[in-house]
């Protein structure tokens, strides 16, 4: 993944009528471009589901009524809480544990040298091989599910702020220290500010993976949350509740992304991010 | 030794000149408004060879030179001549290897607050305004924001964007950056203003605009300027003296100082006394 910082937002550096929540929305263009995608991929789904082409597949609409029903019931509440609760705190510390290994991995060559074939190694392996391992350490409990959640995202997190850091612009780094700049006002002022939307990139991509090992941790060792509904209309051969749960997650994953991404536009808003 | 490394300086009776001594006995009159002395600097860099090995490259070698207060001295030369080495080592970016740098009496060990440099690329912040990237410098230095915004504002003014103060980056033309850049450096006050070619990247109507620019800030508080450049008509109408240096390894090959009379116009450049020295200058680079 590379990321780009070439156009500015002028009004992000001037608050020329901008609120902060006006510019982590961004261009409403884009924003309607989205909407507009989604809705054809429904209209899509709907209309295979009137044709009936395949009999497991149920239209949108009967899909987003069991979702609404799965909310009005209280079924949804609780197993969505806890898959929320496991989440948040396995997110939490692979931010923590991505961006101070990549950091650290960034402005020093022997953690790098010593560390990066794990990344690598890390980066290669699919993570579900390592979930039996982190139940044998954690037994059954949240915290096997946490360390599923960091295993999936930190690795990404580590390798994107690594990136991010020692790509940082050096000839910023330079005039800086020119100006007097001692090593840790360089850092802080210059490297970590320069590497912010690359950083951020990195975060995004930890997100989506953690959405995932939330869930394959879920269903492979405790069937707890969210899997644990799934699994139950999956025995039943229930393709709407299954649907349902599907609709939930990538709910779920496309707005705590697009949160991360309306924090990125507030924080480093001087750049617009590709990705 | 290089002179005055282990030396004894004197203050001559009058207070108007020093005498540096070195170990080996040696004595130098220097006048005391010299505010930089650069004395016999070498500098080499080491790259690995095809052959397993290590080539020197030596960059600078016994480079000697003095710059007066107030003086505006141009260093010409070829691309490769160590020129920028050597304005890296006076802003205590690059070490040396041999020789001594001083600035205003105090031997350069790193970066200094009574030096600023203007880099060849205007290299500003992308994410700060016009007047946070001017204020950078004091920012770093501790002022506070009030003083330094009015500081910074007052630079502006003084190269001519006090009404851009707003404006990001990437929103100036590559002019206005590097007016920006030579804001930033005028901001903290230096004794000394590095300039590292920096109009080497623009246009030549910009770049000529910049020049006059330059000459009226600098006459405006006639701070000591050491300006880097591979322009000789840009140092012939920039400087009070003209230091030119050759390639391989980069040394001093000739001193001009018999410069054009101030204030000097674009007129004078096809004077007969201006392509004399451009001839010079020319003659010794070649």
């Amino acid at each position: 993944m590379s990321v780009t910082t070439t156009r500015v937002s002028r009004a992000w550096h001037a608050g020329k009528g901008t609120t902060p929540v006006g510019r982590a929305f961004g261009s409403k263009t884009a924003l309607l471009y989205e909407c507009a995608g989604l809705v054809v991929g429904v209209v899509i789904w709907e209309i295979l589901g009137l044709l009936k082409l395949y009999d497991w597949l149920p239209t949108a609409h009967a899909v987003f009524a069991r979702v609404g029903k799965l909310f009005a019931d209280g079924k949804l509440k609780t197993p969505l809480l806890d898959s929320l609760h496991n989440l948040a705190i396995g997110y939490a510390v692979s931010v923590v544990v991505g961006v101070t290994i990549g950091t650290l991995m960034a402005v020093s060559k022997w953690i790098d040298y010593t560390l990066r074939v794990y990344v690598s190694a890390l980066m290669a392996t699919p993570s579900i091989l390592m979930v039996p391992i982190l139940y044998v350490i954690f037994g059954l409990s949240s915290l096997t599910l946490i360390a599923v959640i960091v295993l999936y995202a930190s690795v990404f997190i580590v390798a994107n702020t690594r990136i991010a850091v020692s790509h940082a612009d050096l000839d910023l780094t330079e005039m800086a220290q020119a100006f007097g700049a001692g090593q840790v006002k360089r850092f802080f002022q210059v490297t970590l500010r320069s590497a912010g939307p690359e950083i951020f990139a990195g975060l995004r991509l930890g997100m989506g993976r953690a959405v995932k090992g939330m869930f394959n941790g879920e269903l492979l060792i405790a069937v707890t949350g969210l899997a644990a509904l799934d699994s139950n209309f999956n025995g039943a051969f229930d393709t709407t509740g299954v649907l349902a749960i599907a609709v939930v997650v990538i709910a779920l994953a496309v707005v705590l992304t697009a949160l991360l991404e309306a924090l990125n536009r507030v924080a480093n808003g001087w750049a617009v991010s590709k990705s | 030794m290089p002179i005055g490394e282990v030396g004894v300086r004197r203050r001559g009776g009058n207070g108007t000149a020093l005498a540096v001594q070195s170990d080996d006995g040696r004595k130098t009159s220097v006048a005391d408004d010299t505010m930089v002395r650069v004395d016999r600097v070498s500098k080499s860099f080491f790259r690995p060879n095809k052959n397993g090995g290590v080539t020197e490259i030596c960059v600078l070698s016994d480079v000697s030179f003095d710059v007066r207060r107030s003086e505006f001295v141009s260093i010409v030369g070829p691309s490769g001549c160590g020129k920028t080495s050597l304005l890296r080592a006076v802003a205590g970016l690059l070490p040396i290897d041999s020789g001594i740098v001083e600035v205003a009496g105090r031997r350069v060990t790193g970066p200094g607050p009574e030096r600023a440099v203007v880099f060849q690329e205007p290299t500003l912040l992308p994410w700060a305004t016009t007047l946070d990237n001017a204020a950078f410098g004091l920012k770093l230095r501790g002022v506070s924001k009030s003083e330094r915004r009015r500081r910074a504002q007052a630079a502006l003014e003084l190269v001519g964007l006090g009404d851009r103060a707003d404006a990001v980056p990437q929103e100036l033309s590559g002019g206005m950056r590097q007016r920006v850049g030579i804001a930033r450096a005028l901001t903290v006050d230096p004794d000394v203003l590095l300039m590292d070619e920096p109009f080497g990247s623009l246009d030549e109507i910009t770049r000529r605009k910049l020049q006059e620019e330059l000459v009226r800030i600098w006459e405006h508080d006639k701070k000591t300027v050491i300006f880097i450049t591979h322009s000789v008509d840009e140092a012939l109408f920039l400087s009070d003296r003209i230091i030119v240096m050759g390639t391989r390894p980069g040394r001093v090959i000739d001193t001009i100082t018999e410069m054009l009379p101030r204030p000097r116009t674009r007129d004078q450049e096809s004077s007969e006394a201006f392509i004399a020295l451009r001839t010079k200058i020319w003659s010794a680079l070649s």
